[in-house]
């Protein structure tokens, strides 16, 4: 079972994306197989930080609204083996997905990775309780 | 949970503490962001024991202020993969002591006032 680890901070700003694709190319860079998920839906940027901003076909939406199987959203580092993002959808908002829907992804997602590092958006509306709800005891 | 030593981000990360643990989260761990070691130095600047003391969490990580991660952000390079930069070493040691490596912490942005140096000069500290 993977573990899944949370990046939040309330404010924004401070580093949450940066230390996200950090933290996840770190664990990628020591052989474990990693899923980095972008939460901010609306404003996606992890995809940029992290280089693969030309790459993206499908995103979180079409994922948890069932538009494509999870497989075809994961786009792969061309950098470090084990490595993958499931990108932000950009032209939706929050609401577009909802505490169940990513609970029951990152139980998917749990069976085939070692980690599952999700960039919480900034606030404590709904993309911070979509963010954390896959998280069950374990969090950083 | 992600901070930096300022006023407004202390205060929101202890308001998302206590929402993680109205969600049943417990023990988050913290890594503080973008330390500047000397204005820590010259009190200028919150220390970390003053962040820790505050949000009463365990701290994961001190990651110092650092323009290489503008550099690699803009590219879409990542700092821990630089061997030379000092904001991914941080990243580096985070990343080992999440799969369990027992690594010590480096002194960052701790207070160092004239006191604590002499403490350390006598042996105490």
């Amino acid at each position: 079972m993977g573990e899944v680890i949370v990046v939040t901070s309330g404010k924004g700003g401070v580093g949450k994306t940066t230390t996200t694709a950090n933290i996840g190319a770190g664990l990628a860079s020591m052989g474990k197989r990693v899923v980095m998920i972008d939460a901010d839906i609306g404003l996606r940027n992890l995809d940029v930080v992290l280089g693969l901003e030309n790459r993206i076909v499908y995103d979180l939406v079409d994922v948890t609204s069932g538009q494509c199987r999870t497989r075809q959203a994961l786009i792969k580092d061309k950098r470090l083996e084990g490595l993958y993002l499931l990108p932000a959808a950009q032209t939706k908002d929050k609401t577009a997905v909802n505490p169940e829907q990513m609970r029951d992804l990152c139980n998917e997602l749990q069976q085939e990775f070692d980690f599952i590092v999700i960039d919480c958006p900034a606030g404590i509306e709904q993309g911070f309780r979509n963010a954390i709800a896959g998280a069950e005891k374990l969090l950083w | 949970m992600v901070t930096t030593p300022e006023v407004s981000a202390v205060r929101d990360a202890d308001r998302i503490i206590g929402l993680l643990e109205a969600s049943e989260l417990r023990e988050p761990k913290l890594i503080i962001n973008r330390i500047r070691p000397k204005m820590v130095k010259y009190g200028d600047m919150m220390d970390i024991d003053d962040i820790i003391d505050i949000l009463a969490v365990d701290l994961l990580g001190v990651i110092p202020e650092d323009e290489m991660v503008v550099v690699s952000t803009n590219r879409g390079e990542l700092v821990i993969l630089e061997q030379r930069s000092r904001s991914g070493q941080s990243y580096q040691n985070i990343v080992r002591r999440i799969v369990g490596e027992d690594i010590p912490m480096m002194d960052l942005g701790r207070g160092d006032n004239l006191v604590s140096r002499l403490k350390k000069f006598v042996g105490l500290k």
